[in-house]
Protein backbone atom coordinates (compact mmCIF):
# COMPACT_ATOMS: atom_id res chain seq x y z
CA UNK A 1 0.00 0.00 0.00
CA UNK A 2 2.58 2.24 0.94
CA UNK A 3 4.58 1.38 -2.03
CA UNK A 4 2.23 2.14 -4.24
CA UNK A 5 1.33 5.37 -2.62
CA UNK A 6 4.64 6.28 -3.17
CA UNK A 7 4.84 5.26 -7.01
CA UNK A 8 1.16 7.46 -6.95
CA UNK A 9 3.11 10.39 -5.76
CA UNK A 10 6.21 10.44 -8.32
CA UNK A 11 3.78 10.01 -10.74
CA UNK A 12 1.89 12.92 -9.93
CA UNK A 13 5.21 14.89 -8.89
CA UNK A 14 6.52 13.92 -12.32
CA UNK A 15 3.41 14.87 -14.15
CA UNK A 16 2.96 18.29 -11.97
CA UNK A 17 6.77 18.87 -13.48
CA UNK A 18 6.36 18.35 -17.13
CA UNK A 19 3.18 20.22 -16.78
CA UNK A 20 4.96 23.27 -15.28
CA UNK A 21 8.00 22.54 -17.80
CA UNK A 22 5.02 22.59 -20.91
CA UNK A 23 3.91 25.94 -19.29
CA UNK A 24 7.15 27.36 -19.20
CA UNK A 25 7.50 26.58 -22.35
CA UNK A 26 4.81 27.77 -23.94
CA UNK A 27 5.30 31.24 -21.94
CA UNK A 28 8.89 31.34 -23.15
CA UNK A 29 7.83 31.05 -26.53
CA UNK A 30 5.20 33.23 -26.27
CA UNK A 31 7.28 36.19 -25.06
CA UNK A 32 10.02 35.43 -27.66
CA UNK A 33 7.06 35.59 -30.25
CA UNK A 34 6.25 39.25 -28.57
CA UNK A 35 9.29 40.24 -28.65
CA UNK A 36 10.04 39.36 -32.24
CA UNK A 37 6.68 41.49 -32.96
CA UNK A 38 7.96 44.03 -31.13
CA UNK A 39 11.27 44.75 -32.93
CA UNK A 40 9.30 44.26 -36.52
CA UNK A 41 6.84 46.88 -35.76
CA UNK A 42 9.71 49.09 -34.55
CA UNK A 43 11.74 48.30 -37.87
CA UNK A 44 8.22 48.51 -39.37
CA UNK A 45 7.73 52.23 -38.04
CA UNK A 46 11.37 53.14 -38.88
CA UNK A 47 10.95 52.17 -42.91
CA UNK A 48 7.18 53.91 -42.60
CA UNK A 49 9.02 56.98 -41.63
CA UNK A 50 11.78 56.99 -44.62
CA UNK A 51 11.05 54.86 -47.47
CA UNK A 52 7.96 55.27 -49.93
CA UNK A 53 5.70 52.47 -49.95
CA UNK A 54 2.88 51.94 -52.05
CA UNK A 55 -0.45 50.92 -49.90
CA UNK A 56 -2.49 50.73 -52.94
CA UNK A 57 -2.14 50.40 -56.35
CA UNK A 58 -1.88 47.42 -59.17
CA UNK A 59 1.50 45.95 -57.96
CA UNK A 60 0.71 46.18 -54.23
CA UNK A 61 -2.85 44.53 -54.70
CA UNK A 62 -1.16 41.68 -57.14
CA UNK A 63 1.80 40.97 -54.45
CA UNK A 64 -0.95 40.93 -51.44
CA UNK A 65 -3.00 38.48 -53.28
CA UNK A 66 0.09 36.49 -54.71
CA UNK A 67 1.27 36.45 -50.93
CA UNK A 68 -2.05 35.24 -49.48
CA UNK A 69 -2.23 32.45 -51.94
CA UNK A 70 1.54 31.10 -50.60
CA UNK A 71 0.58 32.11 -47.33
CA UNK A 72 -2.33 29.54 -47.21
CA UNK A 73 0.32 27.12 -47.89
CA UNK A 74 3.07 28.05 -45.64
CA UNK A 75 2.65 26.78 -43.10
CA UNK A 76 1.60 27.78 -39.99
CA UNK A 77 3.44 30.78 -38.07
CA UNK A 78 1.82 33.00 -35.26
CA UNK A 79 1.94 36.27 -37.47
CA UNK A 80 -0.77 37.07 -40.05
CA UNK A 81 1.59 37.59 -43.30
CA UNK A 82 1.67 41.26 -43.91
CA UNK A 83 2.98 42.09 -47.44
CA UNK A 84 3.90 45.95 -47.90
CA UNK A 85 5.76 47.15 -51.44
CA UNK A 86 7.95 49.54 -52.05
CA UNK A 87 8.04 52.70 -54.45
CA UNK A 88 12.05 51.21 -55.78
CA UNK A 89 12.71 50.35 -59.36
CA UNK A 90 15.76 48.26 -57.80
CA UNK A 91 14.78 44.48 -57.57
CA UNK A 92 14.79 43.33 -53.59
CA UNK A 93 12.59 42.03 -50.94
CA UNK A 94 13.41 41.13 -47.63
CA UNK A 95 11.32 40.27 -44.18
CA UNK A 96 11.89 41.86 -40.55
CA UNK A 97 9.76 39.29 -38.57
CA UNK A 98 6.56 39.42 -37.22
CA UNK A 99 4.92 37.85 -40.59
CA UNK A 100 6.26 41.81 -42.34
CA UNK A 101 7.73 41.03 -45.80
CA UNK A 102 8.78 43.94 -47.61
CA UNK A 103 8.75 43.81 -51.57
CA UNK A 104 10.10 46.38 -54.37
CA UNK A 105 8.39 47.34 -57.13
CA UNK A 106 11.38 46.08 -58.50
CA UNK A 107 10.78 42.60 -58.12
CA UNK A 108 7.89 42.74 -61.68
CA UNK A 109 10.36 44.16 -63.88
CA UNK A 110 12.98 41.39 -62.99
CA UNK A 111 10.91 38.29 -62.78
CA UNK A 112 10.35 37.23 -65.33
CA UNK A 113 6.80 35.19 -64.68
CA UNK A 114 4.53 35.36 -61.73
CA UNK A 115 6.70 31.58 -60.70
CA UNK A 116 9.68 33.79 -60.31
CA UNK A 117 7.70 36.45 -58.06
CA UNK A 118 6.31 33.73 -56.13
CA UNK A 119 9.64 32.54 -55.67
CA UNK A 120 11.02 35.63 -53.82
CA UNK A 121 7.90 35.77 -51.56
CA UNK A 122 8.47 32.39 -50.48
CA UNK A 123 12.20 32.78 -50.05
CA UNK A 124 11.08 35.48 -47.70
CA UNK A 125 8.29 33.29 -45.67
CA UNK A 126 10.65 30.71 -45.27
CA UNK A 127 12.96 33.18 -43.42
CA UNK A 128 9.77 33.70 -41.07
CA UNK A 129 8.69 30.05 -40.77
CA UNK A 130 11.90 28.96 -39.93
CA UNK A 131 12.47 30.74 -37.02
CA UNK A 132 15.50 33.92 -38.13
CA UNK A 133 13.67 36.29 -36.77
CA UNK A 134 12.34 34.65 -33.12
CA UNK A 135 15.87 35.79 -31.11
CA UNK A 136 17.03 39.28 -30.78
CA UNK A 137 20.14 39.71 -33.13
CA UNK A 138 22.22 40.48 -30.30
CA UNK A 139 21.77 36.58 -28.87
CA UNK A 140 22.13 35.27 -31.53
CA UNK A 141 26.23 35.11 -31.48
CA UNK A 142 25.75 37.72 -35.05
CA UNK A 143 29.12 36.54 -36.94
CA UNK A 144 30.53 40.11 -37.56
CA UNK A 145 32.09 38.11 -40.45
CA UNK A 146 28.39 37.75 -42.87
CA UNK A 147 27.54 40.29 -44.96
CA UNK A 148 25.34 43.13 -44.58
CA UNK A 149 23.42 45.50 -46.68
CA UNK A 150 22.84 48.98 -45.23
CA UNK A 151 19.66 50.19 -46.40
CA UNK A 152 19.02 52.84 -44.10
CA UNK A 153 16.06 52.39 -41.81
CA UNK A 154 17.26 48.57 -41.83
CA UNK A 155 20.31 46.80 -41.82
CA UNK A 156 20.14 43.55 -43.65
CA UNK A 157 22.77 40.85 -42.42
CA UNK A 158 23.38 37.64 -44.46
CA UNK A 159 23.94 34.16 -43.04
CA UNK A 160 24.72 31.86 -45.88
CA UNK A 161 23.33 29.01 -43.74
CA UNK A 162 19.98 30.57 -42.90
CA UNK A 163 19.80 31.54 -47.19
CA UNK A 164 20.44 27.66 -48.09
CA UNK A 165 17.40 26.96 -45.44
CA UNK A 166 15.06 29.79 -46.62
CA UNK A 167 15.43 28.69 -50.03
CA UNK A 168 15.29 24.87 -49.41
CA UNK A 169 11.72 25.43 -47.69
CA UNK A 170 10.61 28.23 -50.24
CA UNK A 171 10.81 25.20 -52.85
CA UNK A 172 8.03 23.22 -50.91
CA UNK A 173 6.11 26.14 -50.03
CA UNK A 174 5.99 26.99 -54.25
CA UNK A 175 5.16 23.52 -54.90
CA UNK A 176 2.65 23.23 -52.45
CA UNK A 177 0.89 26.56 -53.59
CA UNK A 178 0.94 24.97 -57.12
CA UNK A 179 4.31 26.95 -58.86
CA UNK A 180 6.78 25.15 -60.33
CA UNK A 181 9.43 24.96 -58.11
CA UNK A 182 12.37 25.18 -60.49
CA UNK A 183 11.24 28.90 -60.97
CA UNK A 184 13.40 29.33 -57.58
CA UNK A 185 16.56 28.43 -59.62
CA UNK A 186 15.99 30.40 -62.82
CA UNK A 187 15.41 33.44 -60.48
CA UNK A 188 18.65 32.25 -58.58
CA UNK A 189 20.39 32.06 -62.01
CA UNK A 190 19.45 35.35 -63.60
CA UNK A 191 20.38 36.73 -60.47
CA UNK A 192 24.12 36.07 -60.84
CA UNK A 193 24.24 36.46 -64.72
CA UNK A 194 22.12 39.21 -65.06
CA UNK A 195 21.85 41.32 -62.33
CA UNK A 196 26.03 42.56 -61.73
CA UNK A 197 24.73 45.14 -59.26
CA UNK A 198 23.06 42.58 -57.02
CA UNK A 199 23.86 41.64 -53.28
CA UNK A 200 26.86 39.15 -52.92
CA UNK A 201 24.42 36.74 -50.85
CA UNK A 202 22.69 36.22 -54.04
CA UNK A 203 25.47 35.48 -56.20
CA UNK A 204 26.66 32.66 -54.03
CA UNK A 205 27.19 29.98 -56.29
CA UNK A 206 26.01 27.56 -53.01
CA UNK A 207 23.03 28.67 -53.09
CA UNK A 208 22.85 27.82 -57.16
CA UNK A 209 24.27 24.07 -56.38
CA UNK A 210 22.06 23.71 -53.18
CA UNK A 211 18.53 24.68 -55.29
CA UNK A 212 20.03 22.21 -57.96
CA UNK A 213 20.53 19.58 -55.70
CA UNK A 214 17.14 20.14 -53.81
CA UNK A 215 15.12 20.20 -57.31
CA UNK A 216 17.25 16.90 -58.88
CA UNK A 217 14.28 14.42 -59.74
CA UNK A 218 11.68 17.13 -58.87
CA UNK A 219 9.40 16.94 -61.94
CA UNK A 220 8.83 20.48 -63.40
CA UNK A 221 5.14 21.15 -63.20
CA UNK A 222 3.16 23.55 -61.87
CA UNK A 223 2.04 27.24 -62.46
CA UNK A 224 4.76 29.39 -63.85
CA UNK A 225 3.37 32.70 -65.20
CA UNK A 226 -0.29 34.76 -65.40
CA UNK A 227 -1.96 36.83 -67.51
CA UNK A 228 -2.05 39.70 -64.62
CA UNK A 229 1.15 39.46 -63.90
CA UNK A 230 2.39 39.78 -67.72
CA UNK A 231 0.16 42.79 -68.18
CA UNK A 232 1.53 44.07 -64.56
CA UNK A 233 5.35 43.41 -65.97
CA UNK A 234 4.33 45.15 -69.19
CA UNK A 235 2.93 48.42 -67.75
CA UNK A 236 6.12 48.68 -65.65
CA UNK A 237 8.28 48.44 -68.39
CA UNK A 238 7.00 51.34 -70.23
CA UNK A 239 8.61 54.58 -69.23
CA UNK A 240 6.77 56.62 -66.97
CA UNK A 241 6.09 59.72 -69.14
CA UNK B 1 16.74 37.52 -50.29
CA UNK B 2 17.66 38.66 -47.30
CA UNK B 3 18.32 37.68 -43.71
CA UNK B 4 17.99 38.84 -40.06
CA UNK B 5 17.92 42.75 -39.18
CA UNK B 6 20.03 45.36 -36.65
CA UNK B 7 17.38 47.14 -35.10
CA UNK B 8 18.89 50.86 -35.29
CA UNK B 9 17.92 53.51 -32.68
CA UNK B 10 14.94 55.19 -33.25
CA UNK B 11 14.39 59.32 -33.28
CA UNK B 12 10.54 60.07 -32.92
CA UNK B 13 8.71 60.96 -35.76
CA UNK B 14 7.06 63.94 -35.37
CA UNK B 15 4.69 65.55 -38.23
CA UNK B 16 6.19 67.30 -40.58
CA UNK B 17 5.24 70.89 -41.28
CA UNK B 18 4.71 73.13 -44.15
CA UNK B 19 7.45 75.50 -43.75
CA UNK B 20 6.36 77.15 -47.16
CA UNK B 21 3.62 79.50 -45.84
CA UNK B 22 4.49 82.59 -48.79
CA UNK B 23 7.30 82.77 -50.79
CA UNK B 24 8.70 85.50 -49.35
CA UNK B 25 10.15 83.54 -46.45
CA UNK B 26 11.92 81.24 -48.95
CA UNK B 27 16.04 81.52 -48.81
CA UNK B 28 18.48 82.54 -51.79
CA UNK B 29 20.91 80.19 -51.11
CA UNK B 30 19.08 76.88 -52.42
CA UNK B 31 18.94 77.03 -55.71
CA UNK B 32 15.04 78.29 -55.89
CA UNK B 33 14.09 78.95 -59.50
CA UNK B 34 10.98 80.58 -60.67
CA UNK B 35 9.95 79.81 -63.92
CA UNK B 36 7.11 81.08 -66.15
CA UNK B 37 6.17 80.24 -69.30
CA UNK B 38 3.05 80.08 -72.10
CA UNK B 39 0.40 80.37 -70.18
CA UNK B 40 -2.53 82.57 -69.96
CA UNK B 41 -2.68 86.40 -68.88
CA UNK B 42 -3.62 85.81 -65.46
CA UNK B 43 -0.45 83.56 -65.33
CA UNK B 44 1.53 86.36 -66.31
CA UNK B 45 0.01 88.78 -63.10
CA UNK B 46 0.56 85.82 -60.87
CA UNK B 47 4.40 85.12 -61.71
CA UNK B 48 4.74 89.35 -61.64
CA UNK B 49 3.09 89.43 -57.87
CA UNK B 50 5.11 86.31 -56.75
CA UNK B 51 8.53 87.94 -58.18
CA UNK B 52 7.98 91.06 -56.72
CA UNK B 53 7.45 89.34 -52.77
CA UNK B 54 9.77 86.31 -53.66
CA UNK B 55 13.88 86.23 -53.27
CA UNK B 56 15.29 89.00 -56.08
CA UNK B 57 17.52 86.26 -57.21
CA UNK B 58 14.74 84.22 -58.66
CA UNK B 59 14.82 84.05 -62.16
CA UNK B 60 12.05 84.99 -64.18
CA UNK B 61 11.39 83.60 -66.91
CA UNK B 62 8.64 83.16 -70.04
CA UNK B 63 5.52 85.56 -69.60
CA UNK B 64 1.84 84.99 -70.45
CA UNK B 65 0.34 85.11 -73.43
CA UNK B 66 -3.49 84.74 -74.16
CA UNK B 67 -5.50 82.24 -72.50
CA UNK B 68 -5.28 78.24 -71.93
CA UNK B 69 -7.59 77.03 -73.84
CA UNK B 70 -7.72 73.27 -73.21
CA UNK B 71 -5.31 70.93 -71.14
CA UNK B 72 -3.87 69.76 -74.35
CA UNK B 73 -1.73 73.14 -73.81
CA UNK B 74 -1.29 73.29 -70.03
CA UNK B 75 2.13 73.71 -68.89
CA UNK B 76 3.97 75.01 -66.11
CA UNK B 77 3.52 78.72 -65.51
CA UNK B 78 5.80 79.26 -62.33
CA UNK B 79 8.12 76.85 -60.26
CA UNK B 80 9.70 77.56 -57.24
CA UNK B 81 11.88 74.81 -55.19
CA UNK B 82 13.43 75.58 -51.35
CA UNK B 83 15.49 73.71 -49.16
CA UNK B 84 13.41 73.46 -45.93
CA UNK B 85 15.04 71.15 -43.67
CA UNK B 86 18.64 70.25 -43.47
CA UNK B 87 19.97 66.20 -43.68
CA UNK B 88 20.92 66.74 -40.11
CA UNK B 89 17.25 67.44 -39.00
CA UNK B 90 15.70 64.94 -41.45
CA UNK B 91 17.53 62.56 -39.74
CA UNK B 92 16.45 64.27 -35.98
CA UNK B 93 12.63 64.48 -37.37
CA UNK B 94 12.04 61.54 -39.17
CA UNK B 95 15.06 59.17 -37.86
CA UNK B 96 16.66 58.76 -41.65
CA UNK B 97 19.88 56.68 -41.43
CA UNK B 98 22.14 57.46 -44.23
CA UNK B 99 22.10 54.22 -46.39
CA UNK B 100 23.82 52.85 -49.35
CA UNK B 101 21.15 54.03 -51.83
CA UNK B 102 18.64 57.31 -52.14
CA UNK B 103 15.51 57.37 -51.27
CA UNK B 104 12.90 60.15 -52.25
CA UNK B 105 9.72 60.24 -49.70
CA UNK B 106 6.56 62.64 -50.16
CA UNK B 107 5.48 64.17 -46.86
CA UNK B 108 3.01 66.05 -47.91
CA UNK B 109 1.54 67.21 -51.61
CA UNK B 110 -1.26 69.70 -51.82
CA UNK B 111 -3.29 71.59 -54.50
CA UNK B 112 -4.78 75.21 -53.58
CA UNK B 113 -7.04 76.65 -53.86
CA UNK B 114 -9.38 74.13 -52.94
CA UNK B 115 -11.84 75.46 -55.69
CA UNK B 116 -11.23 77.38 -58.83
CA UNK B 117 -12.71 78.39 -62.04
CA UNK B 118 -11.40 78.38 -65.41
CA UNK B 119 -8.72 80.83 -65.63
CA UNK B 120 -7.27 80.66 -62.43
CA UNK B 121 -4.80 79.52 -61.05
CA UNK B 122 -3.99 76.25 -58.81
CA UNK B 123 -0.74 75.83 -56.96
CA UNK B 124 0.53 72.20 -56.45
CA UNK B 125 3.24 72.60 -52.92
CA UNK B 126 5.00 68.97 -52.56
CA UNK B 127 7.00 68.58 -49.10
CA UNK B 128 9.17 65.86 -49.77
CA UNK B 129 13.19 64.08 -48.25
CA UNK B 130 15.99 63.10 -50.35
CA UNK B 131 17.57 60.81 -48.77
CA UNK B 132 21.28 59.62 -49.77
CA UNK B 133 24.41 57.76 -48.69
CA UNK B 134 26.81 60.00 -46.61
CA UNK B 135 29.16 62.00 -48.35
CA UNK B 136 26.47 63.04 -51.50
CA UNK B 137 26.57 66.06 -52.46
CA UNK B 138 23.49 66.09 -55.02
CA UNK B 139 21.12 63.64 -56.69
CA UNK B 140 19.35 64.41 -59.57
CA UNK B 141 15.80 64.50 -58.67
CA UNK B 142 12.84 64.36 -61.09
CA UNK B 143 9.36 65.67 -60.12
CA UNK B 144 6.09 65.68 -62.20
CA UNK B 145 2.66 65.89 -62.02
CA UNK B 146 -0.33 64.61 -63.71
CA UNK B 147 -3.81 65.91 -64.10
CA UNK B 148 -6.74 63.48 -64.10
CA UNK B 149 -10.63 63.78 -64.33
CA UNK B 150 -12.74 60.80 -63.62
CA UNK B 151 -10.08 58.28 -63.96
CA UNK B 152 -8.55 60.05 -67.65
CA UNK B 153 -5.81 61.91 -67.34
CA UNK B 154 -6.15 65.41 -69.35
CA UNK B 155 -2.44 66.73 -69.04
CA UNK B 156 0.90 65.98 -67.86
CA UNK B 157 3.14 68.33 -67.10
CA UNK B 158 6.77 67.78 -68.30
CA UNK B 159 8.89 66.94 -65.06
CA UNK B 160 11.84 68.96 -63.94
CA UNK B 161 14.64 67.72 -62.88
CA UNK B 162 17.12 69.05 -60.08
CA UNK B 163 19.85 68.18 -58.44
CA UNK B 164 19.51 68.33 -54.56
CA UNK B 165 21.29 68.09 -51.71
CA UNK B 166 19.75 65.13 -49.38
CA UNK B 167 17.77 67.22 -47.59
CA UNK B 168 14.27 68.04 -46.95
CA UNK B 169 12.73 69.74 -50.16
CA UNK B 170 9.57 71.86 -50.73
CA UNK B 171 8.82 72.85 -54.46
CA UNK B 172 6.09 75.01 -55.50
CA UNK B 173 4.31 74.42 -59.54
CA UNK B 174 1.33 76.24 -60.47
CA UNK B 175 -1.10 75.91 -63.84
CA UNK B 176 -3.53 78.02 -65.19
CA UNK B 177 -7.03 76.66 -65.26
CA UNK B 178 -8.25 76.42 -69.09
CA UNK B 179 -10.76 78.52 -69.81
CA UNK B 180 -13.09 75.70 -70.84
CA UNK B 181 -11.76 73.28 -68.35
CA UNK B 182 -15.39 71.07 -67.22
CA UNK B 183 -16.54 71.53 -63.92
CA UNK B 184 -15.81 69.05 -61.37
CA UNK B 185 -13.02 67.34 -58.98
CA UNK B 186 -9.72 66.81 -60.72
CA UNK B 187 -6.93 64.78 -59.19
CA UNK B 188 -3.03 65.53 -59.33
CA UNK B 189 -0.19 62.81 -58.99
CA UNK B 190 3.17 64.46 -57.71
CA UNK B 191 6.01 62.45 -58.34
CA UNK B 192 9.38 62.88 -57.04
CA UNK B 193 12.02 60.04 -58.66
CA UNK B 194 15.59 59.84 -57.85
CA UNK B 195 17.57 56.87 -58.99
CA UNK B 196 15.48 53.88 -58.20
CA UNK B 197 13.45 55.27 -55.92
CA UNK B 198 10.02 57.39 -56.49
CA UNK B 199 7.29 58.67 -54.26
CA UNK B 200 3.65 59.44 -55.62
CA UNK B 201 1.06 61.75 -53.72
CA UNK B 202 -2.56 62.78 -54.65
CA UNK B 203 -4.26 65.82 -54.07
CA UNK B 204 -7.51 67.47 -55.58
CA UNK B 205 -9.25 70.27 -56.46
CA UNK B 206 -12.02 71.39 -57.89
CA UNK B 207 -12.96 73.25 -60.86
CA UNK B 208 -16.76 75.18 -60.78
Amino acid sequence: MIAAARARARLGAFCAAGLLALILGLIGTACADDAEARRARTTANRIEATWPLAGSGPIATYVRKLGARLGEKAGPTPYPWRFVVVRDRAANAFAIGGGRIYVNEGVVTFCENEAEVAAILAHEMAHQRAGHFRAAPASTGRDEANPRIDLGAVTQEIDPAKELEADRLALTILANAGYDPHAALSLALRQQTRDAGAAPHLQDPSRIDSLRAALAGVPVQGQLDSETFRALRQKQLQPVS
Amino acid sequence: MSMSRTPRSVVAAVTASLLLASCSGMSSDTGNQLLGALGGAAAGAGIGALATKGDPKAALIGAAAGAVVGWGTVKLIQYYSQKTRTEEEEAKTFGYQPAEGTIVKIRNASASPAQVTPGQKVTFDTDYSVLAPSGTSSVAVQESWELSKDGAVVAKMPPRTEQREPAGWQSRASIDIPSNATTGTYVVKTRVEAGTSYDERLATFIVQ
